[in-house]
């Protein structure tokens, strides 16, 4: 069991390690669009629907990421007064009754759009260039099971917190 | 299957989003998992739903306006690693430090000249707090003055141009970023003088809050001081040309000029010697983590909207909104006062994307200038950054804090409480005077 | 435009002995894929409205704008998958799914609006749109009636162009195909987003870009930022907009709601046409009062897109067979035309 979270860890980390050079490709290419466009007058047919790639892509990436370090957005008034225990009843409750259903459900549609994208050879249709639609859903897809792997860990760490009253690892 | 009402349908959505949230449970989960429940009544299937939720995340990642999140969160991180802030500040404070509240006055000074090249508040939060902070507690300052002069003058970064606020909305609103833009910089100046005079007034009368900077402390040479203020501006100035200065010249528009700002900046940052490839992993990795949070948050609330339009939640709110006795201003009041109370609970990312298509057409229909109501809305919602219970420029505040210097929430908050009461004299003022929102973008245009 | 009259109220039925059975109300989910200040949303609002008088109340269609329900563009997928019960959208931007589409909507010197309309009424348009759907993953959609929409300008400019020669080097916000069209003539195609447009042209990072017809495209507010409109119906003689069903949804509705729906969409078809001619003609007035020189797009420029586009759309039929038959199928019902009334 703590092999498997600490797996999952693990890939949510790397998965965001490896992200975050999209970031850094995404403002190089920009400013190389506007240079290009600008001074030369030779703006890429590509650039545009590549931007759009590498910064969904790296959204995507960040969900399980973020999650791993517990931090999307809470408004804490009353949960950051309330023991590790309470807090985790109440991260136990969310998460079983709330996040679980509406993730899981989604990974399910996720994998029928990405299969379909890649049987039917979808395109993006915006610019000339039309390129396949398929590595993007793809990468949709694994960054919401990874979501739901990482939702997953924790919610074995918070079950445990609330029975036992201590931190699993 | 149980058929919904609308009315069912809104107050299922908004009283579950305000119950939800207070539980502490992430806000883009409660968001996301509303949408799901009561669109399994609108849509009719649980495969359905989760398909208009699914297309709905697709479609927001994959806007190309929207990828100016990540660079101006980017470009934010590097210019906090760049030590850009420090110098301004002690140029700054050699000038105006002798004055009762003068370092307040400085931050709230340097949030606005930061504001115009930053596009979101946790880089100028951040910045402000590292740089004037220690200083202002070390001189003798109130920690509330201190503290809210840092994150009323940090929020105006997502105000004044650039801003994320503004490239989300024009699209939602319809409406050109460009134009946004242009007339989002006076009202952005207005609350900076509205802060600074408030400042300045209330030190004048309490000077053990706010004392002057002894006169043994800042001499320096009056050509060194000049020197100084120059080459801190400098920089600064290269960057408000490169963000703002790449727009108005049509190099590019708003979202790439994000992309040639985020470039600049770590230009800047190799030109100080601050750089090196853990800088620029760093940056990275913390913009992933930001991404993490406001796209959850982001993609939730898009799928919410569409569940609560496709159930028709806009004609029952409009219903509400249009019932207000008072013709359109009362229509008007009332629709700021929803943004306010949603701003004291909702990231303001999620009131965009959920109110923005309900409260347009409602603005139009009631013969409101569309440029005019979109920047009165983002002036409202500067509020919600400030506004417990969830606040999130408070929160950021807090977070970039030294913990030795003992700064609780309570003195953020009580800080900030005066600001707020200012960015509604000045909502008041703007529609009173609109000509402070709408002159700057008429001059734009073509005679 | 002035609301419709109000439809007279229907005289108040004479007390019935036993309590009349509960009526069934249908309600539908539909979207176009504009905004609500657009010309296409009108017409689904006015439709929507109309079927709902029509049919005394028992169907109840909710119009929803582009992105209200499902992001704009992908509402036909929404319509293939249950989630929207119809659709009304311009064929052009299927083409990511299906790529044979964009002659659904619009032909480089192909039919008329009018043509293109009675094509889809009377000729092959909605059958080969059908087959398409059926062949390419879409076969819950039904295509019901369509509408056909004005002219397009040609091309808006910040420069004057006297022929073809003069659009080489300038950039130009091209969408699709119109990269490949446009591309011999030395332009730099540039992606602009909808909602950076007109900033965009107003500081220079384009010189011109086609969007819709001069009544359409005031409110984007068009005539504050370019110093010329070229027209002519060459490039975009019309923008069909279809009205698409959810098959199931279809096989659900009574038979006289079916009729009810698909009558007034034809309906809505001509009136769209005859509404937004009408305001172009007097909306250009308005544009050159802004300052806008409205002039006729140069002969030799016309002449060197049609030719363009006629090689574009003979390289795709030689590599698709049905791309093949549906641009014979418009030419043909064009020249058809065009032998009965040679000047219309
Ligand atoms: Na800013
Ligand atoms: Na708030």
């Amino acid at each position: 069991m703590k092999k498997f979270i600490h797996t999952v860890d693990f890939i949510s980390e790397w998965t965001a390690l490896t992200g975050r050079w999209f970031i850094v490709a995404l403002v190089v290419l920009v400013t190389a669009e506007v240079t290009l466009r600008y001074v030369f007058t030779k703006p890429t047919l590509w650039g545009y629907e590549l931007h759009v790639m590498l910064a969904a892509s790296a959204y995507i990436l960040a969900f399980a990421y973020t999650h791993r370090h517990r931090a999307h957005v809470r408004v804490d008034m009353i949960y950051a007064h309330l023991p590790p225990r309470g807090q985790a009843v109440i991260d136990f409750l969310g998460t079983l009754l709330l996040f679980f259903p509406f993730i899981f459900m989604l990974c399910f549609v996720a994998w029928s759009w990405q299969y379909d994208s890649w049987v039917t050879g979808e395109k993006m249709p915006i610019t000339g260039w039309y390129p396949p639609a398929g590595p993007l859903r793809t990468v949709i897809f694994y960054g919401l099971c990874l979501f739901a792997l990482q939702a997953v860990v924790h919610f074995i760490r918070d079950t445990y917190l609330m029975i036992r009253g201590k931190p699993y690892d | 299957m149980i058929d919904l009402s609308p009315e069912m349908v809104t107050a299922i959505m908004l009283g579950g989003v305000f119950l939800g949230v207070l539980t502490g449970f992430p806000l883009g989960f409660i968001v996301g998992a509303i949408a799901l429940f009561v669109g399994l009544f609108v849509f009719g299937g649980l495969v359905q739903v989760a398909d208009v939720i699914y297309t709905n995340i697709y479609g927001i990642i994959t806007n190309y306006v929207i990828i100016a999140v990540p660079l101006f969160v980017f470009m934010g991180v590097m210019l906090e690693r760049s030590g850009l802030a420090e110098r301004l500040y002690d140029a700054l404070y050699l000038w105006l430090g002798g004055f009762r509240g003068g370092l307040a006055i400085v931050t709230v000074l340097m949030g606005t000249i930061i504001a115009a090249t930053v596009g979101i508040i946790a880089a100028s939060i951040t910045m402000l707090a590292l740089a004037v902070l220690p200083s202002m507690l070390k001189r003798g300052y109130s920690k509330p003055l201190a503290t809210g002069a840092v994150t009323a003058g940090g929020c105006l970064g997502i105000l004044i141009p650039p801003s994320i606020m503004l490239v989300l909305y024009g699209p939602m609103a319809g409406i050109s970023v460009g134009q946004l833009f242009f007339g989002a910089f006076m009202p952005g100046f207005t609350l900076s003088a509205l802060y600074i005079t408030y400042i300045a007034i209330r030190s004048y009368f309490q000077p053990q809050i706010a004392p002057a900077v002894p006169i043994e402390d800042r001499k320096v040479p009056f050509m060194k001081k000049t020197l100084m203020l120059l080459t801190s501006i400098v920089p600064v100035a290269i960057l408000i040309l490169s963000v703002l200065g790449v727009i108005f010249l049509g190099i590019a528009p708003p979202t790439e000029a994000a992309g040639v700002g985020a470039f600049m900046a770590t230009l800047l940052t190799i030109a100080y010697r601050r750089f090196n490839l853990t800088t620029l992993k760093e940056a990275a990795l913390i913009t992933m983590r930001a991404c993490g949070f406001i796209f959850v948050i982001v993609t939730m609330a898009v799928a919410f909207s569409a569940v609560f339009l496709g159930g028709g939640g806009r004609e029952v709110m409009s219903e509400i909104i249009l019932g207000a006795p008072g013709g359109k201003w009362g229509v008007f009041a009332i629709i700021m006062f929803i943004i306010f109370i949603m701003g004291m609970f909702i990231e303001w990312i999620a009131i965009v994307y959920i109110m923005v298509p309900i409260i347009t057409p409602i603005a139009l229909a009631s013969g409101f200038s569309n440029l005019w109501f979109s920047i009165m809305v983002c002036v409202n919602l500067q509020m919600a950054f400030m506004t417990p219970p969830f606040a999130s420029g408070i929160f950021i505040c807090r977070g970039a804090c030294d913990p030795k210097m003992g700064i609780t929430m309570g003195d953020i908050i009580r800080g900030v409480l005066p600001h707020v009461a200012l960015i509604i004299i000045g909502l008041i003022i703007f529609t009173l005077v609109p000509e402070i929102i709408t002159w700057l973008p008429a001059q734009m245009i073509r005679g | 435009a002035k609301p419709a009259p109000a439809p007279a109220p229907t005289p108040a039925p004479a007390p019935a002995p036993t309590p009349a059975q509960p009526v069934e109300v249908v309600k539908w989910i539909i979207q176009d894929d504009n905004p609500t200040t657009t010309s296409t949303y009108m017409s689904l609002a006015r439709v929507s409205k109309a079927i709902e008088a029509a049919s005394g109340g028992r169907f109840i269609i909710q119009a929803n704008e582009g992105g209200a329900i499902v992001p704009a563009d992908t509402e036909i997928e929404a319509v293939q998958r249950g989630v929207l019960d119809g659709s009304s959208n311009g064929p052009i931007l299927w083409v990511g799914d299906l790529p044979a589409s964009p002659p659904f909507s619009t032909t480089v010197g192909g039919p008329t609006a009018m043509q293109y309309q009675m094509w889809y009424m009377w000729g092959e348009g909605l059958v080969l749109m059908k087959e398409m759907f059926d062949n390419g993953g879409f076969e819950n959609v039904k295509p019901i009636a369509t509408i056909c929409r004005e002219p397009e300008t040609f091309l808006y400019t910040t420069f004057p162009v006297s022929g073809p020669e003069d659009l080489n080097g300038k950039k130009m916000r091209l969408l699709g195909d119109e990269a490949e069209i446009f591309g011999p003539l030395g332009v730099a195609a540039v992606s602009t987003p909808s909602p950076e447009i007109y900033e965009s042209i107003q500081r220079g990072v384009i010189d011109g870009f086609q969007h819709s017809s001069l009544a359409v495209d005031m409110p984007m507010g068009f005539q504050e930022v370019v110093d010329y409109a070229y027209v002519s119906p060459a490039r975009q003689p019309t923008d069909m907009y279809i009205y698409l069903v959810n098959e199931q949804s279809w096989a659900d509705l009574p038979n006289d709601l079916k009729w009810i729906f698909t009558e007034l969409v034809w309906a809505e078809g001509t009136r769209h046409y005859a509404e937004w001619t009408y305001k172009n003609t007097t909306a250009t007035a308005e544009w050159v009062a802004a300052g806008v020189n409205v002039v006729p797009c140069p002969k030799s420029l016309e002449d060197v897109i049609v030719a363009n586009s006629n090689a574009f759309y003979a390289k795709r039929q030689a590599a698709d067979p049905f791309y093949d038959r549906l641009i014979k199928s418009l030419f043909n019902w064009r020249d058809a035309y065009a032998k009965t009334y040679p000047r219309l």
